[in-house]
């Protein structure tokens, strides 16, 4: 979606950040002294959701640049590190929990490369391995060419030897970290589902090939890669389309270029539903076989997301025996009945992601 | 609205000019049944009048206001004279649907459909938010915009019945604001849906809701589903229960909404019943078997009913179903 307005707050500085920014967005600011202007404009739209995907609001992070993931309860969590780089997103996936999440939605761009500094520096000179992703609250790379942070992200993280940073992103921008002494620190992962669920459900995202071609470009430069399949839906015919896109994956790819896999079901937050209703009426994703789950959010009825799992793990596993794939927010009986051990002991997922970061990306194993 | 339109005034006009047929200010239900009010006025006379409204001095007829059911008693009892009404000359049409809907809401409470077809007549005249400035005045309890708005969408958008299914309890206003918001060829499938049945609001909510999103799931539209064999034979059976037939296509609706979890707690339930855990003994199954932590509960009066209990949940402890049941 293209920016149409472009907010800023007042005291801000223009720096080189902002100013690349701003020259790239080709919009002049409005200066603002506080959030309220963007807010209110944005709740005055009959559609504040996509209104949002349109608006741009420098700012800087008022809270914790790096938290810990919040995971989700009963459900294996698997220790991830978030940096918060910006919040919401410029494509309109019909099943983005971003948009139940804040109230209204706000994209917002996080400036001040140097706030991020004191706060990473401080996380490399601890004794242990970090995952660290920018994709939480937003797709790691959709400011990809029209800012610096990715690679000032990739450069930083390339002169440690504790931390690994995830670029998580249903994108093809990846032009301005192509060339740069990444030092094997930065994974590059992609979201993926099939064609069809991409067509339908995710508008404005890059297709599946053009995804896998991009993380072949990036394999080609050293990059190491990820892949969440993420959210799987439900559909006649799905097992064999995710069975496509497994094979997919493994033509562009080699599986020793993979640092990990997860893979999840759909799952959301209840008041999601009649947000998806209204703003994409032909979608029917919210009409699964769907049960409250034990954490307060709706998900596939256990057996159907055990059967849809099972098939897509014995399908990577045909292609890479050894790459490590792991279930996001999943219970000891689906890990039991699908990959047949649970991580059972608090920390025991994360651990073993550390391991495979280590692996992957020459982390120092002494630290695991 | 004028500012004193209440400077009553009381007239003896000729039955023969009451306009009947003109029905714009009618709150009520037409009674069928207006025996003993026709008594009690042959008995005791008209003990309120009727409001009436003139309808211009040229053509000397007169509209009924507020009376309809006295009205038409003295008709029933084959009154010819003069009525002694009242009217208000100095009215506006709006003032005369004011009175018509509070000389209802201040003699008893209104039925849905009185309150649907009240908010229909007033809307006509100031919008929505002036009638709920003035709702506790008009309706003798306080409605917010919201609520007169949901009002008006149902009263403009249920098809013709509809109403009639809110006063007999069998389409609730949560109900029938969600069948308004379809299109008429649903909301008419709706309407004909629940004539057949009889249930509690939140159960109607829930068919209304898995009768679309079967036909959304199923790629075909909810008119085609109500055509269905299995739901028509549920529908038009002989049964005169509606509170069963309600039931029965509840449970249709859920077994196609939810395949596999229902195939999966029937199964189930079987062997819960081959266990023959006996009285006193339930096994609690986890909420749509996403946990796996199943529970026992028994009851006892005494300790012969405690070993009793305990012997029997001992023999079922290598029963072959129990075992089925809890490897999932």
């Amino acid at each position: 979606m293209k920016i149409k307005r472009l907010f800023m707050d007042m005291d801000l500085a223009l720096d080189d950040e902002i100013e690349y920014l701003i020259s790239k967005v080709k919009l002049t600011p409005e200066m603002v002294t506080d959030s309220q202007p963007v807010y209110d404009l944005i709740n005055g739209d009959i559609d504040p959701i996509l209104a949002a995907k349109s608006i741009l609001y420098i700012t800087r992070n008022k809270g914790a640049i790096i938290r810990k993931c919040p995971g989700t309860s009963h459900y294996t969590c698997c220790d991830y590190t978030i940096l918060h780089t910006g919040t919401f997103c410029t494509m309109d996936c019909s099943y983005c929990i971003l948009q139940a999440y804040f109230h209204p939605p706000v994209l917002q761009y996080f400036a001040g490369l140097d706030n991020f500094r004191l706060p990473l520096k401080h996380t490399f000179a601890q004794n242990k391995i970090f995952r660290i992703g920018t994709g939480e609250y937003t797709d790691s790379l959709i400011w990809e060419n029209i800012s610096q942070g990715p690679k000032f992200l990739v450069n930083t993280f390339a002169n440690q030897s504790n931390s690994l940073l995830e670029l998580k992103t249903k994108t093809v921008n990846v032009e301005s970290l192509l060339d740069l002494d990444h030092n094997g620190k930065t994974v590059l992962a992609w979201s993926v589902n099939t064609p069809e669920i991409i067509r339908s459900e995710e508008k404005g995202t890059a297709a599946l090939l053009s995804r896998l071609e991009t993380a072949k470009r990036c394999e080609s430069k050293g990059y190491k890669l990820a892949f969440h399949f993420d959210p799987l839906i439900i559909y006649e015919g799905c097992e064999d389309a995710y069975k496509n896109v497994v094979h997919e994956i493994f033509s562009h790819v080699r599986a020793e270029s993979i640092v990990w896999i997860s893979i999840g079901t759909f799952r959301f937050m209840p008041q999601l539903k009649s947000i998806v209703e209204q703003r994409f009426p032909s979608s029917t994703i919210p009409y699964g076989e769907f049960i409250l789950g034990l954490d307060n959010k709706m998900r596939y009825f256990k057996p159907l997301r055990i059967h849809l799992y099972k098939t897509i793990i014995d399908m990577i596993h045909e292609y890479a025996p050894h790459v490590f794939v792991y279930f996001c927010m999943e219970d000891e009986e689906v890990w039991e009945q699908c990959i047949g051990f649970f991580p059972k002991k608090e920390g025991e997922l994360g651990h073993l992601l550390d391991k495979s970061a280590a692996a992957h990306c020459k982390l120092n194993t002494s630290f695991l | 609205m004028s500012n004193q339109p209440d400077e009553t005034r009381i007239l003896n006009i000729p039955l023969a000019s009451i306009d009947l047929a003109d029905t714009r200010y009618r709150i009520s239900k037409e009674e069928d049944d207006i025996e003993g009010l026709a008594l009690s006025i042959k008995q005791n006379g008209l003990t309120s009048l009727p409001l009436v409204r003139s309808m211009g001095k040229s053509s000397h007829t007169y509209i009924v206001v507020a009376g309809f059911k006295r009205i038409n008693a003295l008709v029933h009892n084959g009154f010819k004279g003069d009525v002694v009404c009242q009217t208000l000359p100095e009215a506006t049409e709006a003032d005369y649907a004011v009175h018509a809907v509070s000389d209802n809401a201040f003699s008893r409470s209104l039925t849905p459909a009185e309150l649907i077809k009240s908010i229909l007549i007033l809307t006509q005249f100031m919008d929505t938010n002036l009638i709920a400035e003035k709702s506790l005045s008009i309706f003798n309890t306080q409605l917010n915009q919201s609520y007169i708005n949901d009002l008006q969408k149902i009263g403009t958008y249920l098809p013709p019945g509809g109403l009639n299914l809110m006063d007999d309890g069998r389409l609730s206003i949560k109900s029938a604001k969600k069948i308004s918001g379809e299109s008429p060829g649903l909301a008419n499938c709706f309407v004909s849906l629940f004539s057949a049945m009889k249930t509690s609001s939140s159960k109607q909510m829930e068919i209304i809701t898995n009768f679309l999103e079967i036909a959304a799931r199923e790629n075909f539209s909810p008119q085609d589903l109500y055509q269905d064999k299995k739901i028509q034979d549920i529908l038009v059976s002989d049964n005169k229960d509606l509170g069963f037939k309600g039931n029965l296509l509840r449970y249709c609706l859920i077994e196609r909404r939810f395949p596999h979890l229902e195939k999966k707690r029937q199964e189930i339930q079987k062997k819960i019943n081959s266990l023959k855990l006996g009285p006193g003994i339930k096994l609690n199954l986890p909420d749509n078997f996403e946990s796996t932590r199943y529970s026992l509960t028994f009851e006892f009066k005494n300790l012969a009913e405690f070993t009793s209990r305990v012997d029997a949940i001992n023999r079922v402890s290598n029963h072959p179903d129990l075992v089925e049941i809890l490897k999932r």
